[in-house]
């Protein structure tokens, strides 16, 4: 590893680097270092911290969020940046004409959607209010009390409208790009290795510990493993599943691992038969034992999902999920029998769907042969490519698919919201007015308590009336040197690298 | 022979049209579309995006007017051309460009889809108010006319830009970056498997069913056998992870000596020559064995010729005639890239593209590969028909 302070990792290549249309992993890590946002992620899972605002405060009907930027803010190029800046920025992410992927992140805000959905031309009527320099004034549709954290999204950083301008779609590169965070782009070779150095300008360049970071292309996890055994990376992430298994039996020290807010899970189409009938789901999720699942087939550092929600939420917000129905093959006998297969006779021909990758194909195979020796039920298991599967569960020409479900901000609404009638990803077309009610509620709800306690509720009823089987809550496992030190575990995999330092221990 | 030269250039590019003609329209008929993902995007949004490529049509109010009717229409689902959308009215002044006219009776606008397609989005109800060119609902061209509105530029090879980087990058940019790297590689390699799999094939050819032919074949064997997927990381293992000796990366290292960049390049040269030298060498053997035993090469021995002029001068040529036909197809596919070379050593060349942008629906950029490896794979058998003039003299281009 060379002596420089600089950070290496590997990472997807990001096919592009423009803040407000950046809608994936790489291209949000790559982002995230470079344009901060008014909040930022802090590390290790607490809550927010301030960035570009210097404080915040939330009227008390919880719908207007107001900033206060921190004077003097400027961009790399030694432009200002106001709240008018962020105020444009947002509203250039909303513009049918950028054709941004992810303007739904920003649909929080009062006429954002019209504005972006092209019946509304006119930008002033998205409720964006840049009051003075300094402050940004923000009016949401309904209360939002995840709104703080959805504030520290590449969605909401700045764009240096000035260099878009100048430079067309060739603003992002090297020779062009402006930025406002700790860290600017100083060459990059798609596909092959990026280099950013540290941005002086940046307000708190002084706590800015890393000269820099470069950064590997890489898809794949032996790609990764290699990188870094070979001394070319300090962090190496997504890993092999079997060599983190093997490493997890030998205790390797610089092995990691993490929770994910990723929920692997079948949803059963409920508006078809044989899964229209409630008592069939319940048969079918009690006949898989999930925590067999996850030590014999998945490498042992999976949870098994008895619900929807994963058990991390309970030490982030205090929220206890509510564990569903455990295996247990008699009862799922009795519920199938009940409704009227006793010993899966006369059921149906279903086939079980997912999309190709060894690891899904395995899982259905478990999940196959626990359903014939459980309820005497044959299913067949067929895998397609994942955009013909994502064309039949959205048509709901399907009976039994595999899907997940990742969160898009921590609090557990991102989970509960997709089984709303009315989603979009509402896959099994469950449509529970009561479970509707519930979210509703829950959406409105300041009270922290109070809320967790509706979110307790609707988890209830979807764990009786059962959409979905869940199998497991997804980990996250990295290898990570021993000399970085501020790099800590971040549910939504959003690492800052402002915080991070190469002087731990056994560094210089 | 510029006549031949010419008429078949003139030719390439009649196949080039109905290779891009095929490509273009086999792309459409794949299930899924380009702005499909995994998480389904709202259908305004992804509606935003067929208009961004300008592969998509809007229709939209001339004037400020209130909606009053909703066809009941699912979006997602196809609707033929002329299917009732919305009704929409206006009242009050009718603006006319600068022009106003005033005191104008209301007006009633009927909204119907412009052609057969898909209802991307139709985000109005009852009682929208709407501005001046506000959004009644969006449809994607046909086909066809997105054939017709793009053809022209493909011909001139000006494939636009890759909808995987939201613009940022053109074709020819990606293609200009990836294909260097993969051409390099390959001429490397090539050179390299030429060199080892003629000579083992001329020397097993000559002595045909010695020991040296034997083990010369058996190598050819395993090297045929073995996957260049299995070579790789085998090679990787020992030089790399066991001994120590090479580095693993890329192909362009960061800045450093020369030297740094060639240790890094060996191992996937070797990888891909050894693969190719194989099948050089049995075609080569092959070839000399056919023409070892030709009455030509009995005259010339029968002339009193030395056994080594008999070789170089009149056998060599003849051999590797099939050597020459193969070459064509093989360099065309080692210059486009190995995507197992490309991957296990994680060099950004141009193999990747023949995979991704199909998978993700990246019009443009499967365009732009395909008339890449079609334009190659008819520039390499041209020269290899021209080659054939100077090593048979039976050849005669016309």
């Amino acid at each position: 590893m060379p002596a420089d302070n600089m950070f290496r990792c590997a990472q997807n290549n990001p096919e592009f680097l423009d803040p407000n249309k950046v809608a994936e992993t790489a291209g949000s890590f790559f982002v995230g270092q470079m344009f901060e946002t008014l909040l930022v992620p802090a590390p290790g899972n607490t809550p927010v911290r301030p960035g570009q605002a210097e404080r915040w405060e939330v009227s008390a009907d919880g719908l207007t969020y107001t900033f206060h930027l921190r004077p003097g803010l400027v961009w790399s190029d030694g432009v200002p940046i106001t709240a008018r800046t962020f105020r444009d920025s947002w509203l250039r992410g909303l513009d049918p004409k950028t054709a941004s992927r992810n303007a739904e992140q920003l649909w929080y805000i009062k006429g954002a959607k019209a504005f972006n959905t092209g019946t509304e031309t006119n930008p002033g009527t998205v409720a964006i209010r840049a009051v003075d320099d300094l402050t940004l004034e923000v009016e949401l549709t309904s209360p939002a009390a995840f709104f703080p954290e959805l504030a520290t999204y590449t969605a909401y950083a700045p764009v240096p409208l000035h260099v878009i301008e100048a430079h067309g779609a060739h603003w992002t590169r090297p020779e062009n790009i402006v930025v406002n965070g700790p860290f600017i782009l100083t060459e990059f070779a798609p596909r092959d290795r990026a280099t950013m150095k540290k941005n002086p300008r940046y307000w708190d360049a002084a706590n800015v510990d890393l000269d820099g970071v470069i950064i590997f292309s890489s898809d794949s996890e032996s790609r990764n493993e290699l990188l870094y055994e070979t001394g070319q990376i300090h962090w190496a992430y997504p890993l092999g599943p079997d060599h983190v298994a093997t490493w997890l039996k030998s205790g390797r020290s610089d092995l990691h691992v993490v929770d994910n807010l990723c929920t692997y899970y079948y949803v059963m189409n409920t508006t078809r038969p044989p899964f229209d009938d409630k008592r069939v789901r319940h048969a079918f999720n009690q006949a898989i034992d999930k925590r067999r699942l996850t030590t014999s087939v998945l490498s042992s550092f999976q949870q098994p999902a008895p619900n929807l929600l994963a058990d991390s939420y309970r030490g982030r917000i205090g929220y206890v999920p509510v564990a569903g129905d455990d295996f247990d093959a008699v009862a799922a006998r009795a519920a199938l029998a009940d409704a009227g297969y006793p010993r899966g006779a006369g059921f149906p021909k279903v086939e079980l769907l997912f999309n190709t990758f060894e690891l899904h194909r395995q899982i259905a195979d478990f999940a196959t042969r626990s359903i014939a020796e459980n309820l005497g039920v044959e299913l067949t298991s067929s895998n397609m490519e994942w955009k013909s599967l994502l064309k039949l569960v959205q048509s709901g020409d399907f009976s039994i698919a595999r899907t997940s479900w990742c969160g898009d901000y921590t609090d557990p609404y991102t989970f509960l919201g997709v089984f709303a009638a009315q989603s979009k990803n509402n896959y099994p077309r469950y449509a529970n007015p009561v479970y509707d009610g519930l979210l509703d509620r829950i959406r409105k709800e300041t009270d922290n308590a109070e809320r967790n306690a509706l979110i307790c509720a609707a988890e209830k009823v979807l764990n009786r009336d059962l959409p979905i089987i869940p199998l497991y809550f997804y980990t996250r496992a990295y290898l990570l040197r021993p000399e970085v030190s501020g790099f800590l575990p971040q549910i939504l995999d959003d690492h800052y690298l402002k915080w991070v330092s190469l002087r731990g221990r056994g560094g210089e | 022979m510029l006549r031949f030269i010419l008429g078949r250039l003139v030719g390439a590019v009649f196949v080039l049209w109905i290779i891009i003609t095929i490509t273009f329209f086999l792309m459409r008929f794949a299930p899924g579309g380009p702005f499909d993902q995994e998480r389904e995007l709202p259908p305004n949004v992804k509606a935003n995006r067929w208009l961004l490529y300008n592969m998509g049509v809007e229709v939209a109010t001339p004037e400020p007017a209130v909606v009053t009717d909703v066809a009941k229409l699912e979006t997602g689902e196809e609707y033929p051309e002329g299917t009732y959308l919305a009704t929409a009215t206006a009242a009050g002044d009718l603006k006319l460009g600068l022009m106003t006219l005033r005191d104008v009776p209301p007006r009633t606008y009927r909204f119907t889809l412009p052609n057969d397609g898909t209802l991307e989005a139709l985000p109005v109800t009852a009682d929208t108010e709407l501005p001046a060119f506000g959004r009644i609902a969006v449809v994607p061209k046909t086909s066809w006319q997105q054939y017709l509105d793009s053809v022209g530029d493909y011909m001139q090879l000006d494939f636009g830009v890759t909808f995987t980087s939201e613009g940022e990058r053109t074709v020819k940019e990606e293609l200009g970056r990836a294909f260097p790297i993969s051409m390099q590689l390959g001429l490397i390699s090539l050179a390299l498997a030429i060199l080892i799999g003629v000579t083992i094939g001329l020397v097993a050819g000559l002595k045909q069913n010695t020991w040296i032919d034997y083990t010369a074949m058996s190598g050819a064997m395993v090297g045929i056998s073995v996957p260049s997927m299995v070579l790789g990381p085998i090679l990787i293992a020992i030089f790399v992870l066991g001994l120590g000796w090479l580095p693993y990366g890329g192909w362009d290292p960061s800045p450093g000596s020369e030297w740094a960049a060639w240790q890094i390049r060996l191992l996937p040269i070797i990888t891909l020559a050894l693969t190719y030298a194989a099948p050089f060498a049995r075609i080569t053997r092959g070839g000399m064995l056919e023409v070892i035993r030709s009455d030509y090469i009995r005259t010339a021995r029968a002339k009193g010729l030395g056994e080594g002029r008999v070789v170089t001068r009149h056998a060599l040529k003849g051999a590797l005639l099939p050597t020459v036909s193969y070459l064509g197809p093989a360099t065309a596919r080692i210059l486009t890239g190995s995507v197992v070379v490309e991957r296990v050593f994680g060099i950004a060349g141009l193999s990747e593209f023949f995979v991704t942008p199909a998978l993700n629906r990246d019009y443009p950029m499967v365009l732009g590969v395909v008339v890449v490896y079609s334009g190659l794979l008819i520039l390499l058998n041209l020269a290899v028909d021209i080659a054939y003039t100077f090593l048979d003299p039976r050849v005669k281009l016309r």
